[in-house]
Formats: structure tokens, sequence, C-alpha cells
């Protein structure tokens, strides 16, 4: 079910990847910084197997208004 | 064979009874535990701190109430253990980790109210991976041989309760911290339906899959402790409402003509083969017992470990986005990637993992009503404990898997539907480790597969068997 599209080097989505780091604000080194564009790389097929899961299907957390 | 001069190997429902006779008093057995703990708990670590003096003030309280006819409740005398990620007053939650130094808890968790009011005598605080984020406890050796994992995040409750250190534990589940542990140390592990226990008071790992439960040596004991520790309370916002169960009540009906689901898809997909002959071998016996044995497909249930982690890594990041960045350093490493991993998921991510796990839930739950089940039985995990140190496991065909991954594909299915999962002892294997077979019921339907797992239990050879002592499985 997963594709395996990923980000090349380079491409307007690997710099994304990149700003995505930025935006969570950690300070990371080098080292831990690779490592999460590698892991987010190749997390790419098992997000497009999340969405095609999720078609179609309401949340199972939803908001309860009750008081008590 | 465990006997009245044993007292640290009764199980909590013969301590119980026999503290009600007069047979043993609490500090008989309060004692007995502590000694077994301070031979036992240099070699396994199974122990954060071990509440000794407080342990045998409370003991001689409950004896004085017991001289005065006064019983405190079913666990009067009982020695418990307390996963360290649960508030008890007075005490640091360190959660096995450097990041709570410094930490105390200023109320009992509800759990800790009900046992303490139920009258057991809490021992200790047992290790926990940390935060409850992993299956391996580190801090903590397999009590059937030294130099395998203990498995977790439980591992420390599960170490405790296979080396006779305490009677009853607290475990947690994520995505099989209860089950994993129990599993991998030859003891009963009980996932409860999601919210039939409280989880206020409660390190969170995360919000919408985390289950507080019993771990024990026997069936009849997980259904005396949760009797205990199950119901609502105001205090977490998911505890259920629905009514609770005499969940013992049951146990000696046997299991002819129940309709128990064998899994034609995902969950035997890739097993070490010692634990498929396990499996195997339980199935037979279940039969012979009189189940009947009906094969299932579940619909959609190979989506469960995308899902799973969708929404694992935002919630636990969540949790943890404060303390990340003022005290990365303090986190273990696997941990630390994990949350900063999590950080980096998008909201669309998470709300896709919470849509998608409907499907996990109803796929589930269309097994059942359409071959009427009365429980699905699975084997608890695909592998005996790892070595210490190992990263991953190998199943037939080549197909490697982390043992993170091995580990939640089995168990954090049940973690998304919230069904009630009860992991009990089978067999070991060649080199004498464990291995768990699981029962997985309807939500809320713990009192049966309480049922099924007391039969099995009666039946499976594994009755009575005992770890050897540590000295005689060296630390790697």
């Amino acid at each position: 079910m997963s594709d395996n599209r990923q980000p090349s080097a380079g491409s307007p989505a690997d710099s994304l990847v990149d700003g995505l780091l930025v935006l969570t604000g950690l300070e990371l080194d080098e080292a831990r910084a690779d490592a999460l564009r590698a892991a987010l790389r190749g997390g790419s097929g098992v997000l497009a197997d999340l969405r095609a899961a999720a078609a179609g299907e309401e949340p199972v957390v939803v908001f309860d208004p009750r008081w008590d | 064979m465990t006997s009245a001069l044993e007292p640290a190997w009764l199980s909590a429902t013969d301590a119980a009874a026999a503290i009600g006779r007069g047979e043993v008093s609490a500090c008989e057995l309060t004692e007995a535990v502590l000694e077994r703990i301070a031979a036992v708990d240099p070699d396994t670590g199974a122990f954060v701190v071990v509440s000794a003096e407080q342990a045998i003030a409370d003991a001689e309280r409950l004896d004085a109430a017991a001289r005065a006819g006064d019983s405190r409740g079913p666990l009067h005398g009982v020695p418990v253990a307390v996963k360290d990620i649960v508030d008890m007053r007075g005490l640091p939650t360190t959660c096995s980790s450097r990041v709570r130094d410094g930490h105390l808890a200023n109320a009992d968790a509800p759990v800790v109210e009900r046992l303490r009011a139920a009258g057991a005598v809490i021992v200790g605080k047992t290790h926990t991976h940390e935060f409850a984020y992993g299956g391996i406890c580190p801090e903590t050796r397999n009590a059937w041989s030294l130099d395998r994992i203990a498995g977790g995040s439980s591992g420390g409750s599960a170490v405790a309760l296979a080396q006779g250190m305490a009677a009853l534990a607290i475990g947690t589940d994520t995505g099989g911290s209860i089950r994993i542990p129990a599993a991998f140390n030859g003891v009963v592990g009980l996932k409860p339906t999601y919210g039939r226990v409280p989880k206020a008071g409660v390190v969170p790992l995360n919000w919408s899959l985390d289950h507080v439960g019993p771990m024990s040596r026997t069936v009849a004991d997980a259904a005396l402790m949760l009797s205990v520790m199950a119901g609502r309370d105001s205090r977490d916002v998911t505890s259920a409402r629905e009514p609770l169960e005499d969940y013992a009540r049951d146990l000696a009906l046997g299991i002819r003509g129940l309709r128990l689901g064998v899994p034609a898809n995902y969950f035997l997909d890739t097993l070490e083969p010692d634990v498929r002959a396990a499996y195997e071998r339980a199935l037979a016996r279940l039969a012979e017992l009189g189940a009947v044995r009906v094969e299932v497909s579940i619909p959609d249930v190979e989506l469960a470990p995308a899902v799973f982690v969708g929404v694992l890594l935002s919630e636990a990041s969540a949790y943890h986005q404060a303390d990340l960045r003022t005290l990365g350093d303090r986190y273990g490493e696997d941990v630390r990637s994990w949350l900063e991993l999590g950080e980096t998921q998008l909201g669309t991510h998470y709300v896709n993992a919470q849509r998608a796990r409907a499907r996990i839930k109803r796929g589930f739950r269309s097994a059942f009503e359409e071959h009427r089940l009365d429980a699905l039985v699975v084997p608890t995990v695909p592998m005996v404990a790892a070595p210490v140190g190992a990263g991953s496991v190998t199943f037939p065909g080549g197909v490697e898997q982390t043992i993170m991954a091995a580990l939640l594909n089995a168990c954090g299915p049940f973690n998304l539907s919230g069904q009630p999962v009860l992991s009990v002892p089978c067999e070991t294997e060649g080199a004498g480790l464990p291995i768990g077979l699981a029962f997985a019921g309807r939500p809320f339907g713990e009192r049966m597969i309480l049922r099924i797992g007391a039969e099995y239990e009666r039946a499976a050879p594994w009755a009575g068997a005992r770890p050897p002592a540590p000295a005689q499985s060296a630390r790697a």
C-alpha cells in the first residue's frame, strides 16, 4: 500500500523538511537534525497510507459537551 | 508449588485468605517479600525504591485491625508493587527518568487510594521504560534470564511478580506495556477496556491510548485486583461510566461451547518458530477444553501500525514539549529521538490517524459480531525476550523488524480499539524463556476473558512454574 515517494535532495519538498525542523523550535545539533531528516524522508509512504485509510472517517476523539 | 511455608510466593487470593484465617500475619508476609527483594533485586533491578519501613508500619496497623476483627478489604495485607509512573503521596514519581529529578507527588493516584483502602501493603515502586515510552525497560533484567530484556514498559512490575517480590503489581499499557513484560516474564497481565480503570495521577504517555491495569501471578488475582481498581473517578475525564461487574464470578465456569477466534490475517504473519508452535498447542488445548475454534479475518487491522504511530508520536510529544526544550539532555537517547520525531508531525497526520482508528475498531467489531466470538486468541507477542542490547529480531523468511516495531505491531491494535486483553503464561521455549498467550474480548468484556484465562491456566502445563534464582542466570 505504501508509496515510496521521498523528497529528492535539493527539491522544494526537501527544503520544506528543513523548514519543518526550524518550525519545531528545537535546538538540534547536526547529527540529531540529520537523523530527523532521514526519518521524515522515510516516513512519506506511511503517511500516504494514513491519508488513504482516513478518507471518509470521523475522528475517534470527539468533543463531549456534557458537564458531568 | 506455593505453600504457606513460602509466604512470598502466595497468590494474593491465597495470602488474603491465609491472613483472614490467622495462618500468616500481614507483617510476616511483608517481611518475607522484603527479604526476597533484598536477596533478588540487586540482580534483577525491578524496584526504583523499596518502602520497607512504611510497608512494615502499614502491615502492623493491618495486623492490629485484624486482631480487632476489622478486615480492611479483599487485599488485607497483600503486598503490592506500583509502577513508577503512578503517583504515591510523599514519594517521587521518577518515571525512571532523570527528567523527573526533584519530583515529589503530593497525593496518591486513585488506583493507589483504592488499593490501600482494600488493605494492600505497598512495598515499593518499580522501574518502567523511561516515561513508559518503550518496550525494553533497560533498568530491569528478565526474571528468567538476566541476559534477556525484561520487556516494557512495565518491566519492573512483571519481574517483581515473577521473582516473588510482590503478589500484585500495577501496570500501564499504551501499546502493550502490561502484556509485553507479562509474556516475557511468565506472569498474568490484564489491559482492561479503555477507561475501565481511572488514569488520574498516572503520568501520561498518550491520553487516548493509555490504560492502567492489574498484573499478577494468577488469573484469579488479576480478577481480584481489577475489582478493586475499576470504576469511574471524576478526576479522569476518560474514565468509563459502564457498570462494574463481579470479575471473579465466572472463573470456574469453564469454556465449553465458547467461540474463540483465531486470526487468519496479520497477527500470525511473523512469529518466532517456538512461539508459533506454542500457540498451536494452546489452541489444541483450548479445543480439548471444549472451545469452538473459529477462523476469522479482521478487516483493516493491517492499518494498525501506521495509525498507532500517528497517534503515539503526536500525543507523547505534546505532553513532553516543555521538558524536551529545557531538559532535553536528561532524556535517554531512544525516548528523546521519538519525542523529536513527534515534534515534526503535522496536525493533519494526527487527525487522520484518529480518523483511521475508527476503521480498526470497526474491523474488530465486525469480526466479533459476524462470527459471534466470545474472544480472539493471539500470541501476546511474536517473540521471546530478546538478548539485552539487541535492536532487532529476525523472523522466519528473513523478515527483520526492530524490537519496538515487533512488539507494538502485535499489541498496539488493541490499544487503538480499546478492547480488553488478558495475557497468560503459555509455555517456555527451548532455552527456558516464557511465551505468552492473549485473549482479547469485547469492550467491557473483562469477565469473559478472565473466565477463559482461568480455564486455560488450570489446564496449561505452566501452572506452578517459577524462574530460576537470579544467581543461576548470570547478568550480562
